[in-house]
């Protein structure tokens, strides 16, 4: 049925977009569920990176998304590194 | 072994009682002892789907605060004698049974029932809470609606915090017609998104509006599509391999049309 939808130029059925805006808000939902765990998360993140790299904290971002190409969500960080510190 | 069993779905209105009513009397026709719980204090209903609003004499808040034996309290079903209501009470508050409470009432009715099938009230707060505290097993309903499947989600995720692990589905009211023409997510739609055994699907039948004006669970129908869907449930949570009803049925010449365009 999808097909024939596309045939005519139709837009995009209403059951995938309901089903697409199932799956985003229930990324946020399950993540709500764990506040604390969140924030326990990126702590350690952001301390574990420190070990190593000398990075930006104020800008360090921490998200649970979709992928578009896993079925499962995936953890989308982005961590502004300032120097590189070398170690002996 | 007698069991508990709550039914819940965190969203009103997608048919918990309708499920309570007619999962109750379908087991009691195969001949086990049923009692159906009406846990939603303040908003009682599972009396007038079941016919019997005008037999109330006592009620669960009766029961729990010793005004009362539970045998008083508890209403004969006027068609089956396997079956019994517990009516909730209309005019006291969602904290008037309490988790501990609930446990005692439970364990006592699992003495003289086979089932026990506790209708739960909507949402997440304490009247939730209390009506799952005395439950072995949780059924979670939801229609295939964005909102009816998120509060779902919530609803599981609560259950198995609560030690009631492995809910089981029912996706009420699914419409072929639409279905069919990509307008309305599908039973694996909803099952890839929960994640969840499903124990049936029941097809939006406006037979259910007629049986409940009437007061009477649409199993009792035989022609009734979704009472035969809710009477395959009752066998499969009696422990029989019963298969899928084919939803599809009503395909007409114009139905297989669209079929061969897609």
């Amino acid at each position: 049925m999808e097909n024939l939808s596309l045939i005519f130029g139709k837009k995009k059925s209403s059951k995938s977009v309901a089903k697409d805006r199932l799956k985003l808000v229930l990324v946020s939902d399950r993540i709500n569920c764990n506040d604390q765990m969140f924030i326990n998360l990126k702590n350690d993140v952001l301390k574990t990176i420190s070990n190593y790299l000398e990075i930006d904290e104020n800008a360090f971002e921490i998200e649970i998304i979709n992928s578009e190409k896993e079925e499962s969500p995936i953890i989308n960080a982005q961590v502004p590194i300032k120097n590189v510190k070398f170690r002996a | 072994m007698s069991e508990v069993i709550v039914i819940t779905s965190g969203k009103g209105g997608v048919g918990k009682t309708t499920a309570s009513a007619n999962i109750g009397m379908s087991l009691a026709t195969k001949g086990y002892t049923v009692a159906l719980l009406d846990a939603d204090i303040g908003l009682r209903n599972l009396d007038v789907v079941m016919g019997l609003e005008n037999r109330i004499v006592y009620d669960i808040v009766d029961v729990v605060d010793g005004n009362c034996r539970i045998k008083q309290a508890l209403i004969k079903d006027k068609r089956n004698p396997n079956l019994f209501l517990l009516p909730a009470a209309q005019t006291k508050d969602k904290e008037a049974v309490l988790p501990g409470q609930m446990q005692k009432l439970c364990s006592s009715l699992k003495e003289d029932f086979d089932y026990v099938i506790i209708d739960c009230p909507a949402g997440i707060e304490r009247g939730f809470k209390n009506a799952i505290s005395g439950a072995d097993k949780a059924i979670v309903i939801t229609t295939p609606e964005v909102s009816a499947v998120r509060d779902a989600d919530r609803i599981i995720g609560l259950l198995e915090a609560n030690n009631l692990s492995n809910p089981k589905l029912i996706l009420n009211r699914i419409r072929m017609d639409m279905v069919n023409r990509g307008d309305m997510m599908t039973l694996e739609d909803i099952t890839e998104i929960l994640a969840i055994d499903v124990l049936g699907v029941v097809p939006d039948d406006e037979s259910v509006i007629i049986s409940t004006n009437r007061g009477e669970p649409a199993v009792l129908d035989i022609k009734s599509r979704a009472g035969q869907a809710f009477r395959d449930i009752s066998a499969r949570i009696s422990g029989e391999d019963v298969p899928f009803m084919d939803l599809n049925t009503k395909e007409n010449l114009f139905d297989k049309l669209k079929k061969a365009f897609s």
